[in-house]
């Protein structure tokens, strides 16, 4: 055979091989597209099935799921782009601080009227703290089941709580944070005496450490009654006693020198055994349960000056304003949120039903992946102190929280900025975006 | 004293002599010193490789060992337990924890003229004794500014009040061979029996996590077809540029050189546009098409046609030959070199790139997403296992290195002789 | 040589009328019009994907100067054909040049409809699916992926017989057999790729597939556009071969082979190049966010950009109440007692900025003093010297992601090498640990990314300042050492003069690439969340593509072109100076 010949052959079977046809079949149904951020192939696997299941009761509606980018790189990017490109699924999840800019954009549909007109529907299933965030209205700034706006349904709920290595407890002859929460000795500075006994194992052991985003700082900062914002979201809150409180707390923190310096990631040497306490949220326990070769547990975190502080953590299922069918994409909407639907996902172990009622939390509280453990711990947060993650209508979250993030970072790593300072400068790092509004 | 019965032949003998010791003197210096920064430039892959080895366990074994071991288990009441090595009044003894006992606590004691404020395990005179023995004391005692607490301690039918350095809960191990002979220990400080266990099964985990494999695919065609077309239209664009004197061209070329000063950030925005109109976005045709334009190696290729003597073309021009035929029969043959480092560059920049990958391809997609993408979500999805992760880094990094030694004479004397003229 | 590139003098003779003449003619007012209609249109559309008005002006106009020259073909090709002008006739005069306007009335009919072919083929090629066939193409080989494992055998065999003799007959059957195992692999592979994996088999799957594809292509859109790049092609042949018959040139035929050779590269060259480097030019003065339409606010993006101020602090004051409104404090000074503020519109674009050339000044000195010190080490008759070149070589073949992961854990405070070496090394000396938090600590975070930057370019410069090394003459180096000059004086007086040209090579390579670093950081730092990360591209990055500010962005990525635009001509002026000086 000639080279040349077999050259050709080859070319042309390349170029057939480019030349596929997709697909267009024929379709009578609604085809609804939802979507929702995985963390791993176990929950697209669920979701794909929790879609299956509904598409096939529904009549007359095809769903399909289509698994978005995890938290790593960009899913909110990639909606905002194929919001602009005009491909956007129908039905789709963002998280709670989000909510305000999608509205502000107009991309998202406000359901206060399909909601109202929906028989047996009622918001107030949910967290009360999630529902007053999902019904404000940003023109009457009022909120609840009146208020004439409603933006999504929560998927989940979510808090934080203390991640702690059993094994190394025991090893320092410490009482468990549950231990010290049942005698009501667990607070800032029983805290600190533990991180330094668990610390004081080794040089490779770390009596503590967090993630360095927002939360994790703040909910020290609201564990003295102070909070980000003012009460009615338009400028900072932070520029007060219980502020310097909470620093000069954490920067102690730091400087028991065994504490995981902030920045650093947590989660790695937490997993390999020379982590105390870990603070993280509900979504780390399926690493934790699959990877973790030590003894451990869930507990409360420390009471700060105004008693504990939780975060609700959420994210909502919303509407796309050039939906095929609003009506459609909110009854799936209220499908993707069903009692039955919240319990497959909790069975994963890395989410908390964002239904209140007992049913849901038993059920959170049974699940097979965590049974033994004090998963109570989540939910006494979120029934008794959580403050729900808010979203903020009048100025660029993401562009107030770089700024200030920065300077949290300056107070507890390389100590250039003192805690006594750290309000105010906070407060005048964050002015300029108030100023220029939630566009920006 | 030598010196005075040496002949002028022998001086001559020995200066040689020892300048040719001085030479090897300066060469063995020159290779160890060469050697020690070889070592320094190749550690990190030598890192990459054991760690990719490893159980996520050993990596965190703390001071770094470079080889992959893995702890020596027996059964125990049927369950895997691991064997540690414990030294009980010198003897070495092969033993394992009862978890059948809980931990006990034990506190460290000795006297508060002894205690080391501020290292406690490092106080003089300690005594080990379980805390359930002892009776705590309500006042603290202060020594240097640190509190420590007292206890009454009970040593050979004698009671003394003692402070407490420190405190452990230890648990009880056993020798597997001989049940009777027990000890107290921290589990975790105590060395484990251990042996060299290469785990290659990482290697499987890691392609078949989020579709390593399928981004290995999509990278070797990607790169395999930017290569294919930057080299035929640079070849083409080459050609004309060199050879044919058509209106507009030195214009053109100019145009041309100035691009390879425009850095690529200025283009990622409004290309990213272009794509999106084009619906190209998140799919692999993103990372081919709008590469196969090279100015850099167009200029290249032109400036090796330009070395390629005229008459050979113009026999063939007369005799009525098409310039694709010219091009084709005689330039290709003879820039085997050209084309090679042109290669090699394009395939080492394609299958490393990532700014634009980054971009364009969503990062949930796991399926049009290319190696270095994969690595970068690898670091998210495995945060907690470096040793996968860099199992990952070593199946992104190990196909440019094997090109690399294959094609190595091209490669660098292509960069050597051709960056020059950039 | 003399009879090619003679030209053939001007004819009076008339040009035979082709057959197609009619045809012809009227296709390139049907194209003219058509254009014309779809360029008004395209002015007038609503909204071009957000990008703004403007750009679709710019493609009407675009679009309508093709028809405008389409009309213009049409007209000279009408008065050619129909009214029998010769050249002559048609031959304009401006000033001194000529312009044989019947020689170029047909290039630009080969031209219009040469790229209307192109274009009408790479939509068909869309509407076909070809782009999308990429992925399908990739899907299928990740299923056949085992089929390959013929290539690296046949290479195998191929290579085995290269060590052969020449003239061994065994050499030639091992090419031969290892060939064709490589290309019955690839067939097999590209065969069973192709194939649809719903089907049962591999047969099965090609038929369907080609069942799709032919269906694909009889949808009505399809079969227009294929009719379509037909009729260009025709076209587009037919007046190619009108090359006597149009007394065709040998410029003119130079002039339609070049571009013709130039068209694959220009056209991506156009489309992927030199049209967005345009819209970028003009999104930056736009406030364009991806999602509303882009609208012009001038030079706004530049002055925030560029918005600086200092301040007086007056004793008892905050630093942010003496700032103007919108600004934040970017840094402070103290001249005797009085204090100053900085305050910057946008703060970050400063900072980035400033970790950019922070990177550049401690990159340079640390990539090349160690290569030159390499190469000068490398450079003797000694074996082995070839080997270590390779070896320092590696690091800078290997992805900047796959590298930074491995230094990522390298530098890991607690379990990390490089901070062992360091205890060790001090507790030998007795010294103090300084248990450095290298990714952490903002102070130390941009060292960690130059030293693994300057490990992975070491080589690489090395080989270039060997290159360079070798071109010295020896006999410079012998006449120095007759008149008496050491080892020293020769470095300063001949090495270094006569490396100056590749120094400045490097330099400015090694600048240009350190102006735009993004991968270093992003791939080895991108969970601190402090701004010591942020690079000026990284900015670009976080402001583009995560709070999709594309305007603002673009104006940042002019600023930076500038920049190393800037440093290039710099570069050019110091790097004539030089070689003046080294020759």
């Amino acid at each position: 055979m000639s080279k040349r010949y077999l050259g050709l052959t080859l070319l042309a079977l390349f170029l057939l091989s480019l030349m596929s046809v997709a697909f267009v079949s024929a379709q009578d149904d609604v085809v609804l597209r939802w979507r929702t951020r995985p963390d791993n192939q176990a929950e697209i696997d669920v979701y794909q099935a929790i879609s299956d299941a509904i598409d096939a009761e529904w009549e007359g509606v095809t769903l399909q799921y289509e698994p978005g980018n995890n938290e790593g790189a960009g899913y909110q990017a990639t909606l905002l782009t194929e919001l602009a490109a005009g491909t956007a699924p129908d039905v789709f999840w963002i998280p709670g601080t989000d909510v305000a800019t999608f509205a502000s954009e107009g991309v998202i549909l406000n359901l206060y009227d399909i909601a109202t007109a929906t028989e047996g529907f009622d918001v107030n299933v949910f967290y009360s703290q999630q529902v007053a965030e999902l019904t404000y209205n940003p023109e009457t700034m009022t909120n609840g089941d009146m208020s004439g706006a409603l933006w999504g349904l929560p998927r989940d709920a979510s808090a934080f709580a203390l991640y702690y290595n059993a094994d190394l407890f025991e090893e320092a002859g410490v009482d468990t944070p549950t231990a010290q929460l049942e005698a009501g000795t667990w607070n800032w500075d029983s805290f600190i005496e533990t991180v330094t006994a668990i610390g004081g194992l080794g040089d490779d052991i770390f009596g503590y450490g967090m993630n360095a985003w927002w939360a994790n700082w703040l909910l020290f900062v609201n564990s003295t009654g102070s909070r980000y914002f003012n009460e009615d979201r338009t400028g900072c809150g932070l520029d007060n006693e219980g502020t310097t409180a909470a620093m000069q707390f954490m920067r102690a923190l730091m400087d028991t020198g065994e504490v995981i310096p902030y920045g650093q990631d947590s989660e790695a040497p937490f997993i390999a055994g020379n982590v105390g306490m870990f603070m993280n949220g509900r979504w780390a326990t399926p690493n934790t349960v699959a990877q973790a070769s030590f003894n451990w547990d869930y507990a409360e975190v420390p009471a700060g000056p105004d008693g504990q502080s939780n975060w609700l953590f959420w994210g909502a299922y919303v509407v796309n304003s050039n939906t095929v069918s609003p009506e459609l994409a909110f009854e799936l909407m209220t499908r993707l949120t069903s009692t039955d639907v919240q319990a497959q996902v909790t069975a994963l172990g890395a989410n908390i039903p964002s239904r209140a009622g007992q049913d849901a939390v038993d059920a959170f509280l049974n699940a097979e992946i965590t049974a033994g453990k004090n998963n109570a711990a989540f939910t006494n947060a979120l029934a008794n102190y959580a403050v729900a993650e808010a979203p903020l209508w009048t100025a660029n979250f993401q562009s107030i929280d770089a700024a200030v993030g920065a300077l949290v970072t300056q107070v507890l790593t390389d100590g250039t900025l003192a805690p006594e300072e750290f309000g105010a400068a906070a407060c005048a790092a964050m002015a300029p975006f108030f100023e220029e509004g939630a566009g920006g | 004293m030598a010196a005075t019965t040496m002949t002028p032949q022998t001086k001559i003998r020995d200066e040689r002599r020892q300048q040719m010791i001085w030479l090897w003197v300066q060469r063995i210096m020159l290779y160890l010193v060469l050697t020690l920064v070889a070592f320094l430039m190749i550690f990190p892959f030598l890192y990459m490789f054991f760690t990719s080895l490893k159980t996520a366990d050993d990596v965190f074994h703390s001071p770094p060992r470079l080889l992959p071991y893995s702890p020596e288990t027996i059964e125990r009441n049927g369950e895997q337990v691991p064997v540690y090595a414990v030294q009980i009044d010198g003897v070495t003894r092969e033993m394992v924890v009862d978890d059948s006992v809980p931990a006990v606590t034990f506190g460290w004691f000795t006297t508060a003229e002894q205690i080391n404020a501020q290292n406690p395990e490092a106080s003089a005179g300690l005594i080990q004794v379980p805390l359930d023995e002892t009776t705590e004391l309500p006042d603290a005692v202060t020594i240097d500014g640190e509190n420590f607490d007292q206890f009454q301690v009970t040593i050979n039918g004698q009671t003394q009040t003692l402070v407490l350095a420190y405190r452990r809960g230890l648990r009880l191990f056993v020798d597997i061979n001989d049940p009777t002979i027990t000890t107290y220990a921290a589990p975790r400080n105590t060395p484990q029996v251990e042996f060299v266990d290469p785990q290659w099964e990482n290697y499987n985990t890691v392609i078949a996590l989020n579709n390593l494999g399928r981004a290995l695919v999509n990278t070797a065609l990607v790169t395999v077809l930017v290569t294919a077309g930057q080299v035929s239209t640079s070849l083409l664009g080459g050609y004309a540029f060199s050879r044919i004197r058509f209106r507009g061209r030195d214009t053109l070329f100019l145009v041309y050189l100035g691009t390879i000063m425009i850095p690529f950030v200025v283009l990622i925005i409004p290309l990213y546009q272009v794509m999106v109109i084009l619906g190209w976005q998140d799919s692999l045709v993103s990372l081919i098409i709008p590469w196969l334009f090279t100015a850099y190696g167009t200029f290249l290729m032109r400036q090796f046609f330009v070395t390629i003597p005229k008459d050979l073309e113009e026999a063939a021009l007369l005799d009525g030959a098409s310039r694709f035929g010219i091009l084709w029969r005689i330039f290709i043959p003879l820039s085997g070199p050209a084309i090679a480092t042109q290669t090699i560059i394009t395939f080492l920049y394609a299958w490393n790139s990532f700014l634009w990958p980054l971009i364009i391809i969503n990062a949930g997609n796991l399926n049009d997403q290319v190696v270095t993408l994969a690595l970068n979500h690898l670091r998210n999805v495995a945060a907690s296992q470096p040793n996968l992760v860099l199992t990952g880094a070593a199946v992104a990094v190990i196909p440019p290195m094997i090109v690399f030694v294959l094609a190595q004479r091209y490669f660098i004397e292509g960069i050597a002789s051709t960056g020059l003229k950039g | 040589m003399a009879a090619i590139s003679q030209a053939r003098p001007t004819t009076n003779q008339t040009t035979p009328v082709t057959p197609f003449a009619i045809p012809v003619v009227l296709w390139h007012v049907f194209l003219a019009g058509a254009s014309l209609y779809a360029a008004v249109n395209i002015w007038q559309l609503p909204d071009f994907y957000t990008l703004g008005s403007i750009v679709q002006q710019f493609l009407g106009l675009v679009v309508g100067a093709y028809g405008l020259l389409a009309l213009v073909t049409a007209f000279i090709l009408a008065r050619v054909w129909f009214m029998g002008a010769t050249e002559a006739d048609l031959t304009l005069r401006l000033g001194k040049n000529e312009i044989e306007m019947r020689g170029n009335g047909r290039l630009c009919a080969m031209g219009i409809n040469y790229i209307g072919m192109v274009l009408a083929g790479l939509y068909l090629a869309h509407l076909l699916g070809v782009d999308s066939g990429i992925d399908y193409l990739a899907e299928g080989l990740f299923r056949n992926v085992t089929l390959l494992l013929g290539l690296p055998l046949g290479y195998l065999l191929v290579w085995i017989g290269w060590r052969l003799h020449e003239s061994s007959p065994t050499r030639a059957l091992l090419e031969r057999v290892g060939l064709g195992i490589m290309g019955i692999s690839l067939m097999l592979v590209l065969l069973a790729s192709l194939a649809r994996p719903e089907a049962d088999n591999v047969v099965g799957g090609l038929v369907s597939h080609s069942v799709m594809f032919i269906q694909g292509w009889l949808t009505p859109p399809a079969l227009i556009t294929t009719g379509v790049v037909a009729v260009f092609g025709a076209v587009a042949i037919h007046m190619t071969r009108q090359s006597a018959a149009f007394n065709e040139k040998t410029s003119q035929r130079e002039t339609w082979q070049g571009w013709l050779f130039l068209l694959p590269n220009l056209i991506s060259f156009l489309l992927f190049f030199a049209g967005p480097l345009l819209l970028s030019f003009y999104l930056s003065f736009t406030n364009y966010n991806a999602i509303s339409p882009a609208e012009f606010i001038g030079l706004e993006n530049y002055a925030d950009m560029f918005q600086l101020s200092v301040q007086q602090v007056p004793a008892g004051q905050t630093a942010a109440s003496v700032l103007p409104a919108l600004q934040t404090q970017l840094s402070e000074f103290t001249i005797g007692a009085q204090r100053y503020v900085i305050g910057a519109r946008d703060p970050l674009f400063w900072i980035s900025l400033g970790n950019t050339i922070r990177y550049c000044l401690l990159l340079l000195p640390m990539s090349i003093i160690p290569a030159l010190a390499l190469a000068l080490l490398l450079n003797s008759k000694i074996p082995g010297m070839k080997f270590y070149r390779a070896l320092f070589f590696i690091p800078s073949v290997a992805a900047v992601v796959g590298v930074a992961l491995i230094w990522k854990w390298l530098y890991d405070p607690v379990i990390g090498y490089i901070n062992y070496a360091i205890s060790s090394i001090t507790r030998f000396f007795g010294l103090a640990d300084p248990q450095i938090l290298w990714l952490t600590d903002t102070n130390v975070l941009l060292l960690a990314v130059v030293i693994m930057a300057a490990w992975q370019a070491v080589g690489f410069n090395t080989v270039i300042f060997l290159a360079g090394l070798q071109g010295i003459s020896r006999e410079l180096y012998e006449a120095a050492t007759v008149d008496g000059a050491g080892g020293w004086q020769r470095f300063i007086s001949i090495t270094l003069p006569m490396l100056a040209p590749t120094s400045f090579f490097i330099l400015v390579t090694t600048l240009i690439a350190g102006l735009q670093a993004f991968n270093e950081f992003y791939a080895l730092v991108q969970e601190n969340p402090t701004n010591a990360k942020l690079t000026s591209v990284y900015y670009l990055q976080q402001m583009g593509f995560e709070r999709f500010q594309m305007g603002y962005a673009s104006a940042t990525a002019w600023v930076l072109f500038a920049l190393i635009f800037v440093v290039t001509l710099v570069q050019f002026r110091l790097s004539n100076r030089a070689s003046a000086y080294a020759d």
